[in-house]
């Protein structure tokens, strides 16, 4: 036995050592979670709560805002459970409404702009889909001749129906019909105004280009400081 | 500034104790400062010329302060202004100190002045400077802002807004509205949104008065190469066209823990969460330790290495008590889910700044709300939550 002995120290003198060393990892890990009750606890304690109204509004931060009850009941759209309202979209169109020009046949209209050598929505490109898929007739109704249904002042969905330029989200759900889900639902999209009640959101065209929603490749909006010339740009 | 001036007295001269409300400075640093060994009744109400042995007594200070110090002080006649500014600049406890203060001010010195020379009327030149000089020396001792009556909050309120105006021309206006009830914020990130355009970091910036001079942003941006989602192989201070093909973006900041580490191991308890979830810091109270910047696991806090400087054309004066208003060098900062907006009603300047629709915030407690909707049919997820943090932001995908 003292013979075993003599030849193990080594191992057997870094055996506390060891030891030392698995107690403080384990106590280090025991220590570094915080103790306390998880959001998840919270929320479902709220669920068994009457909880106060916040009395807070987003009304005064809409003042300059022009916005709609959401049309929910076309378009296979399903009501989200609050009261929400949408930007109008007419407000922002610059040639609105197309009946001021839109009278007569397509046809007729381009030939005479072609003569007067001015042609309407050049700057428009249709960058969505592939001509296959989309052109302007899919959305707008460009042959209108009409009064109620058959207007040109409205989008018109696939299968024929007018759709307000104010709703142009139920043309949109056509085709998006998970983005759609999702903005109705708050993932997708921006609100406007605050957190608070009335619940105003963003109209699809508000972010995405109808014509072209592909998102800008850009520049950041800081840059970082350089600090390699002594202090960073400041004063 | 209690009494009034004398007409005949030349400008130069330095203004009596009694001019400057000495019995008020006095006793309002012995409250603040706990000196309760020195009873109210014996400090000489007008400036005196009490001899050192007596001052000694009356300030219940020990008999070989001096000696140990290493000064002769004559305990028959009063000591001159050298000799106390010489005691009290050896080491002294805070007790002491204050003490040597006081006796400064009973014995009519301007004695202060070399002590804190920024924060006394006594010798200011003009109105305007005596006026900045008393309203900062009241901020002085003003307390932690969770002890402040209305009345105190209102004061103090009153006092950094007159300050900031007497500087620089412009008011602000600093809120000290509370939390609503039934109001628990929470934020949802969109990391398949995000593009890295940084449009919430200028916002903050703005909204939140930020430093101008250093780098000085609440929000991160972490470029992440494709291959795993992986903050060791970030990159937060790109600057090139966005978005990088191959990469995704992902923003971080102060995620208002539920159970927020930094609060625990402040040791002046100047940070704190409020009922409503934000984590906010009393920048008067702050000691600028950095232990609660050492404490959070999610590099969330920041720390003012010098005076932040904002152009006064570029000031946000919509500000909270908590929030936005003016920091000082030498201490913490960090996003207040821009407390000064929210307890508005309106959401965080980062939230209205994204263009891309990355960013959403509301009421965890409000079952309709927009961030509960995330939280129960999209996949979300948040950093290090083995920790047990419990943050109250987190991340999902479309």
């Amino acid at each position: 036995m003292r013979r075993l002995l003599s030849h193990m120290w080594p191992v057997l003198s870094l055996l506390p050592l060891l030891a030392a060393a698995v107690m403080v990892i384990t106590a280090c890990a025991g220590n570094v979670r915080v103790e306390g009750p998880s959001v998840e606890e919270r929320l479902q304690e709220a669920e068994h709560q009457v909880l106060p109204t916040p009395q807070v509004s987003s009304r005064p931060f809409l003042e300059f805002e022009q916005y709609r009850l959401l049309q929910a009941a076309a378009g296979g759209i399903e009501a989200p459970p609050v009261e929400t309202y949408v930007l109008t979209r007419v407000d922002d169109l610059t040639a609105y409404p197309c009946s001021t020009c839109h009278v007569k046949p397509l046809d007729e209209l381009r030939a005479e702009s072609e003569a007067e050598g001015q042609l309407q929505h050049w700057e428009i490109t249709l960058n969505h889909g592939d001509e296959s898929t989309l052109t302007c007739e899919t959305c707008h109704n460009v042959n209108a001749d009409g009064e109620g249904e058959d207007t040109v002042d409205a989008l018109r969905t696939l299968a024929g129906k007018p759709v307000e330029f104010d709703a142009a989200y139920q043309q949109c759900a056509q085709c998006h019909a998970s983005a759609v889900e999702d903005w109705l639902g708050g993932a997708h999209g921006k609100r406007v105004g605050g957190w608070a009640e009335p619940r105003v959101l963003q109209n699809c065209a508000d972010c995405h280009n109808p014509h072209d929603p592909e998102w800008d490749v850009r520049w950041p909006a800081v840059p970082p400081k350089d600090f390699s010339r002594g202090r960073g740009g400041g004063p | 500034m209690s009494g009034t001036r004398d007409d005949s007295v030349p400008r130069n001269r330095l203004p009596s104790a009694r001019e400057i409300g000495v019995d008020d400075l006095v006793r309002r640093m012995f409250a603040t400062y706990g000196v309760e060994d020195v009873p109210a009744e014996r400090i000489p109400r007008e400036p005196t010329a009490l001899p050192w042995g007596e001052l000694k007594q009356t300030f219940a200070l020990p008999a070989d302060i001096e000696e140990r110090a290493g000064i002769e002080i004559r305990d028959d006649v009063p000591p001159d202004r050298s000799r106390l500014e010489l005691l009290l600049s050896r080491e002294v406890d805070r007790r002491t100190a204050v003490k040597l203060l006081a006796i400064g001010l009973v014995l009519g010195f301007g004695f202060l002045q070399t002590a804190c020379r920024a924060l006394l009327p006594v010798g200011a030149r003009s109105d305007e400077e005596r006026e900045k000089a008393k309203l900062s020396l009241e901020e002085y001792f003003k307390r932690h802002y969770r002890l402040m009556t209305d009345e105190e909050k209102r004061a103090t309120i009153e006092r950094l807004e007159r300050l900031y105006e007497l500087e620089t021309g412009k008011r602000p206006h600093i809120s000290t509205q509370g939390p609503h009830e039934g109001v628990l914020y929470g934020y949802a990130f969109n990391i398949s949104k995000c593009r890295g355009y940084l449009e919430c970091i200028r916002g903050c910036i703005e909204e939140n008065n930020l430093d101008r001079g250093t780098d000085m942003r609440y929000i991160r941006i972490h470029e992440i190469p494709a291959g795993g989602f992986s903050l060791a192989r970030a990159n937060d201070s790109f600057y090139h066209e966005v978005p990088a093909e191959g990469h995704m973006y992902v923003g971080t900041q102060c995620y208002h823990c539920e159970n927020p580490p930094c609060v625990e191991v402040c040791p002046v308890q100047a940070t704190w969460k409020e009922p409503d979830g934000i984590v906010v810091v009393d920048y008067d109270w702050c000691i600028g330790c950095r232990y609660c910047q050492a404490a959070c696991p999610y590099d969330g806090r920041r720390f003012n290495w010098r005076t932040p400087h904002v152009p006064v054309e570029e000031i946000n004066l919509n500000q909270h008590y908590l929030g936005n208003r003016l920091r000082r060098k030498g201490v913490m900062e960090k996003c207040t889910f821009c407390i000064q907006r929210v307890r508005q009603g309106r959401l965080p300047a980062c939230v209205e700044a994204c263009p891309t629709g990355a960013r959403v915030f509301g009421n965890l407690l409000d079952p309709n709300s927009e961030i509960r909707w995330i939280l129960e049919n999209k996949k979300v997820f948040r950093l290090k939550e083995d920790l047990g943090t419990e943050p109250k932001f987190w991340y999902y995908m479309d």
